[in-house]
């Protein structure tokens, strides 16, 4: 039920609610997450943003499992991204020694290979996802909700079981 | 900011906080007990643990770890310990401490509880364990050396029989070598005399022609000799007569050579005589049961099976120390992980840590006796205590000294050095005053007994570079008694366990080493001396008679016929020298004579050639 929560609660938050910044950032922040291995410092910096600043964390936890099915995916990539980064990035060199030696960035994992890399990717990705998802949201309350239901299409899928158990899903009450 | 983040986050994280700093202290010791009981096989129960957070360090007032092997006695305890963690290092998951200061370390105290452990530790764990079957362990590679010198028991006649015996008998039933060695000698002068003899004749028929040289050469007058063709023509005579003598000389020369060869012979021969006849006296004596308590092995028959035991129970600490003190960890290559890993990429360190590491554990000796008269307390220092020795370069070292009430003292210095590619490992230790309640003797079938109440003190090096093993001991026992599991078998065992009852003390020397591949054994000790020369004075007399019999007898039955042929060597060598000698003067004199008489001949013809040079210018000045 907890995972029928979230997706309600998204659902829900996509038609109204917080606002379409909220949204997104509790995306984006998920996406770091989702694509960067679990244990790191910056992991639990992360979840401390995403406990900390008021974004939604229903998005957050979406946005975590999406992107995590993703690094599975990706992993092989961001292993040769970390690789590439740590190993033939010359000028970065002086860098990752000083982190090496400095007494609390190990904690980070920096120099592991898939940290690094889907570290690096979960940033590059953070303002693309989190103006990306903005937009989705705005678009969706404004538009694309309403287009979508004067679509033939969406008034036969609405009559549908399916959309029955989209609803059922929607106005779901989650005992505590 | 979000509204409940400080009651969701921040109040439960203090809360957390809180009960850290409240439990740690049991959190910490209930940790540490566990891993140590799951590592030792026994248990391990600290007291007054604190955890302190700043700086972050450990400390306690009493640990004891009990003996897997005996529950009621620790393997140590330690009074007051403290050390604190380098908390920088801690961050990056390393175990870093300075120095440790362990206020007293007491091995071997006894327990008020039982501190054994239901679950049976894996054997290979512990030091002395059992359990030392691997392949390429020491101990292993050592068993069958060792079990072969204790199989090896002396050959010790089984017992000394009566020492009232028949020497005449005796004699005559033994084989003597000395006599058919003098027959073989007697054959061998007489064969070669018969050479000799037969060469000499050669020589009579050259003294002949010496004779007919002496002859022609005495013949030749120069006085008489006018003409300087003359004078000439007797030079080249007597230069013939030299040749012919010195072709005989050639001749004589080779005789010589081969006559001279066969006299050394001879010679060598009968001096073998006396060795021979020694060796038919200790045949003899084992006939006639006497045994030669000169002959080492007594000791090694009584103290080995126990000297090897004890051995391979120390060879299981080395290799204990071969499989936990690590070689350097190699740097991981390339890899394709599994998902969700990736590969660890490793830069210049400034300072390289190993995962763990204790500088220094400084051991303050103490006083206290509540461990048992029986405890010792030990002093000194073991540093550089890491998994990574390539990382520190610098090789574990351990010095401990320590004293017990008894009168026991020990003094340890050990150095594992995982530095390099082979590993190094050197033990030095000494162990004094040891009581040890009982020492098995013998074997079933010789001496079988124990010694009780011993004193033992023991010095020990040993050096282990790769697989090479070199160790030297040295062991006194002293201030024991003697107790046997049954009557004596024999009157060697009786003799000998005579003599032990006087003797109070001896030392094993022990050597064990596999420097050329092989284990190899070699034990030594006092002890066969001290028997025979105690063996001496409890035999006395009837001994030295009954040997003295015995030697009298082979003496007797060799003399005659030894005489006979030593005179016999000596008159033939002695007479073919003599004519040797003389022939060798008949020849140098013929040479001599020619020499003097070439000589006369050349100032002849020097002064008649002056004389007509003097004629043919008288003319010229006429």
């Amino acid at each position: 039920m907890f995972y029928l929560k979230f997706i309600r609660d998204f659902v829900n938050i996509l038609r109204a609610g917080q606002t379409p910044a909220q949204v997104a950032g509790g995306f984006a922040l998920g996406t770091i997450l989702g694509l960067s291995p679990m244990l790191t410092l910056q992991g639990a910096l992360v979840w401390l943003i995403l406990l900390a600043i008021d974004v939604n964390f229903s998005a957050a936890g979406v946005a975590m499992t999406f992107f995590a099915f993703f690094a599975w995916l990706l992993d092989p990539l961001f292993h040769w991204l970390g690789y590439q980064i740590l190993v033939n990035a010359g000028p970065l060199k002086g860098l990752w020694t000083f982190l090496y030696n400095a007494p609390i960035a190990p904690l980070t994992r920096f120099n592991n290979t898939v940290v690094m890399g889907s570290f690096v990717a979960a940033l590059l990705l953070f303002y693309p996802v989190y103006a990306g998802m903005k937009h989705f949201v705005v678009a969706y309350r404004t538009h694309i909700h309403s287009r979508l239901e004067k679509w033939k299409v969406y008034q036969v899928l609405d009559r549908s079981k399916m959309l029955q158990w989209y609803r059922r899903i929607r106005d779901l009450k989650v005992s505590p | 900011m979000r509204k409940k983040f400080v009651s969701f986050v921040i109040i439960p994280s203090v809360v957390v906080c809180l009960a850290v700093y409240l439990f740690i202290d049991t959190w910490v010791r209930l940790g540490l007990e566990a891993g140590g009981e799951a590592a030792i096989g026994a248990k391990v129960e600290f007291e007054g643990l604190h955890v302190s957070l700043s700086p972050l360090g450990i400390q306690w007032s009493r640990l004891q770890v009990a003996d897997p092997h005996d529950g009621w006695r620790n393997l140590f305890e330690t009074r007051d310990v403290r050390f604190a963690v380098n908390s920088g290092q801690l961050l990056r998951n390393k175990y870093i401490i300075q120095t440790m200061e362990v206020d007293e370390l007491i091995l071997g105290s006894k327990r008020s509880t039982d501190g054994s452990v239901k679950k049976a530790p894996a054997p290979a764990a512990t030091p002395g364990g059992t359990d030392t079957s691997g392949a390429g362990t020491f101990t292993a590679k050592a068993e069958g050396a060792l079990g072969k010198t204790a199989e090896k028991s002396p050959a010790v006649a089984a017992g000394i029989g009566a020492l009232h015996l028949n020497a005449d008998s005796l004699v005559k039933v033994l084989d003597i070598h000395t006599l058919k060695h003098l027959d073989s000698l007697k054959s061998q002068v007489l064969a070669s005399s018969g050479q000799w003899n037969a060469s000499l004749a050669d020589l009579e028929s050259s003294k002949k022609k010496l004779a007919e040289i002496e002859t022609g050469i005495k013949s030749i007058n120069p006085a008489q000799l006018t003409t300087l063709p003359a004078i000439t023509g007797a030079i080249a005579t007597v230069e013939n007569s030299t040749k012919g003598i010195n072709d005989i000389s050639s001749a004589f020369n080779a005789r010589k050579g081969a006559i001279q060869g066969d006299v050394q012979k001879l010679n060598a021969s009968a001096g073998l005589i006396d060795d021979i006849a020694a060796e038919d006296f200790t045949r003899l004596k084992a006939m006639a049961k006497l045994p030669n308590l000169s002959t080492t092995g007594v000791a090694r028959l009584l103290v080995g099976e126990e000297t090897v035991k004890k051995a391979t129970t120390y060879l299981s600490y080395v290799d204990w120390a071969r499989a936990h003190i690590k070689n350097s960890s190699s740097k991981p290559d390339y890899t394709s992980p599994p998902r969700m890993t990736g590969q660890n990429i490793a830069f210049p360190l400034e300072r390289a840590y190993p995962k763990f590491l204790i500088e220094k554990i400084r051991i303050s000796g103490g006083t206290d006796t509540s461990g048992g008269a029986s405890a010792i307390h030990a002093k000194g220092e073991i540093n550089n205590v890491t998994n990574d020795q390539s990382v520190t370069h610098l090789p574990i070292t351990a010095t401990l000294e320590g004293v017990e009430g008894g009168g026991r003292a020990f003094h340890l210095h050990a150095v594992f050095d995982r530095t390099k590619e082979v590993p190094y490992d050197e033990y030095e230790a000494s162990l004094g005053g040891v009581p040890v309640a009982e020492f098995p003797l013998g074997k079933e079938d010789f001496l079988s007994g124990k010694m009780t109440d011993a004193r033992m003190s023991s010095t020990v090096k040993a050096v282990v570079p790769g697989s090479a093993f070199d160790a030297s001991a040295t062991t006194t026992l002293s201030g024991f008694r003697m107790s046997y599991a049954s009557e004596p078998k024999g009157m060697l065992e009786q003799v000998i366990r005579d003599v032990l009852r006087d003797i109070h003390d001896f030392t094993v020397t022990f050597r064990l080493w596999n420097t050329d591949g092989e284990f190899k054994l070699a034990l030594a000790t006092d002890l066969d001396a001290k028997i025979a020369e105690r063996a001496t004075a409890v035999l006395g007399a009837e001994f030295t008679k009954a040997q003295n019999d015995l030697k009298t007898k082979l003496d007797g039955a060799i003399a005659g016929k030894k005489a006979e042929v030593m005179k016999l060597v000596g008159d033939k060598t002695a007479d073919v020298q003599k004519q040797l000698g003389a022939y060798q003067s008949l020849i140098g004199d013929r040479l001599s004579l020619a020499d003097a008489k070439k000589k006369e001949l050349t100032d002849r013809l020097d002064k008649e050639k002056k004389g007509k040079v003097n004629d043919v210018l008288k003319g010229i000045f006429k």
